[in-house]
């Protein structure tokens, strides 16, 4: 399979060269070239802090949301791979000052583990951090064992949410509890429809026939945990809501967000589809949606798939997802406000 | 010799039958990971932990990065071994999420440090004896955590790398601290 680069092993960095450089009023690199941060961020000492690391490969997150009002510095690694302890506290370092810092954790096992240890290494030099571990995939660990589960893309609702209330002044432990409430109250399920093509290897990352999909997939091309043939979208996201509602029931009335992740490869004419027949299932429910984001935002390379997320948001909760940010590629969020 | 140097001494015996036993289950390069970082440390003046972990790199140069630094710490007479097996252990469980029984390094570290504990005059030894108890154990496990999870069957019928890194690693203490 083709795929533009110039050398495997300089991928993620020049990458990296043309976000700091397209998107220079809003972004620059860090002391380190694997970080990125926000060029005018709020004062260290008063304002909280938000970092997050990542392998890379599956852009625009996490990068693409360094900005105002979400992310204040990204670390990335080399492609699938988590960056090194000593890279995150680094990106730790260059952002953190009297405020405090939250370092997020996609729940994924070299994430957890390199991230852990950089939070270790930056108390014991006397930084204010605390880790959040971020984790929705209901394919990944059975009801009531959520603490298991992977990160997916759900996890866009931390980001964001944690994002607005850390502008507002939000202080560090206050931020925490807000982000382990918002863990709570949201769930993603994903689908693959046909794999991606890894750069590391130019294989295809799974196997797949050509009638059949996997439910559950993990964000880094990991085959799914239960197949089905491949038939109407109706029918897909029916199964895939029915899972979801099963794990964590919504009652009638209750404003929920949903966001449609695709995984690369998927068109947004399929996206918004996939939208149509979540919107009607809950509302066939009596629930009520609002504020939806659908895109490609957690990617894996090309793989055809997408995930359904849903959050259902106190109202404080929706305020700070509608509000305002400028990172170069988190989509704006329509509330039922917008437009007047 | 320095308790470091002895460790790359062994660890260079060890490295390939390492690896062979990490491809079992994972990607076969757990004798030349810790290696590198062995010599890292070996070379360091202080601080060897930090520079294991950074030369190391990866999942298991977060997680043997704090064996290696109650090493030093024991090396350097300023912990008792239970006191400093244990916190690594501690540590060790909470970035990896893991606990005795997951067939992960701390199905040797943690009875490895209630051994020294329990026999304080004899730590060394005792804790030597019990973490290569706990590695052999290992073979039996299904993983909970750690690359074998994701393997078919496991890992069940092959020894956890990482536990046999740790039981080596406290052996290689125990003939230092009876010799020195």
């Amino acid at each position: 399979m083709k795929k533009l680069f110039n050398a495997a092993d300089r991928m993620a960095d020049d990458m990296i060269d043309g976000f700091v450089a397209a998107y220079a009023p809003v972004v620059v690199r860090g002391a380190h070239p694997r970080v990125v941060r926000r060029r005018h961020p709020k004062p260290r000492d008063e304002k909280v802090a938000l970092v997050i690391g990542n392998g890379s490969g599956h852009e625009p997150i996490a990068m693409g949301f360094v900005g105002e009002g979400l992310l204040d510095a990204n670390v990335v690694g080399d492609v699938f791979a988590a960056p090194s302890a000593d890279l995150i506290l680094e990106g730790i370092r260059e952002v953190t000052g009297e405020a405090g810092a939250v370092l997020l954790i996609s729940r994924h096992e070299g994430d957890v583990i390199n991230g852990q240890a950089a939070v270790m290494d930056a108390l014991d030099e006397g930084l204010k951090v605390r880790p959040l571990l971020m984790y929705d995939d209901i394919s990944s660990a059975p009801k009531g064992e959520e603490e298991e589960r992977r990160g997916a893309a759900g996890t866009i609702f931390i980001y964001k949410i944690l994002g607005a209330a850390a502008e507002t002044g939000m202080a560090l432990d206050d931020l925490v509890a807000l982000g382990e409430d918002v863990r709570a109250r949201t769930r993603t399920l994903g689908a693959a429809i046909a794999p991606g093509v890894s750069p590391l290897t130019g294989q295809p990352m799974f196997a797949l026939p050509d009638d059949e999909i996997f439910i559950g997939m993990g964000v880094h091309g990991e085959p799914g945990v239960a197949r089905r043939k491949i038939g109407p979208v109706g029918d897909l996201v029916g199964f895939m809501m029915d899972e979801l509602l099963a794990d964590r029931p919504i009652e009638a009335g209750t404003p929920t967000v949903a966001l449609i992740n695709g995984s690369g490869g998927t068109t947004r004419m399929e996206l918004l589809t996939v939208y149509r027949e979540v919107a009607a299932i809950l509302d066939a429910r009596g629930v009520p949606t609002t504020s939806p984001v659908i895109g490609s935002l957690s990617t894996t390379q090309e793989t055809a798939g997408f995930s359904i997320s849903l959050l259902t948001a106190t109202p404080s909760m929706l305020a700070l997802w509608e509000a305002p940010q400028a990172s170069p590629d988190f989509p704006r969020i329509y509330g039922a406000g917008a437009g007047r | 010799m320095s308790l470091f140097d002895r460790l790359v001494t062994r660890f260079s015996g060890l490295e390939s039958a390492l690896n062979e036993l990490d491809a079992a289950t994972g990607d076969g390069d757990h004798g030349s990971t810790i290696l590198k970082g062995l010599k890292a440390a070996a070379d360091a003046e202080t601080g060897r932990a930090r520079f294991f972990r950074t030369v190391a790199g990866g999942a298991s140069g977060s997680l043997f990065s704090r064996l290696i630094a109650a090493l030093e710490t024991v090396e350097a007479d300023a912990m008792p071994l239970g006191a400093a097996l244990g916190q690594a252990a501690d540590q060790i469980t909470q970035l990896g999420q893991a606990k005795v029984g997951d067939k992960t390094m701390l199905d040797a570290l943690v009875p490895a440090a209630e051994a020294a504990n329990t026999d304080p005059a004899n730590a060394a030894t005792a804790a030597a004896a019990a973490a290569r108890k706990g590695a052999d154990g290992t073979k039996a496990l299904s993983a909970r955590r750690g690359r074998a999870r994701y393997v078919e069957g496991k890992g069940v019928g092959h020894l956890d790398a990482g536990a046999v890194s740790v039981a080596e690693m406290l052996d290689e203490y125990a003939t230092w601290r009876t010799s020195a």
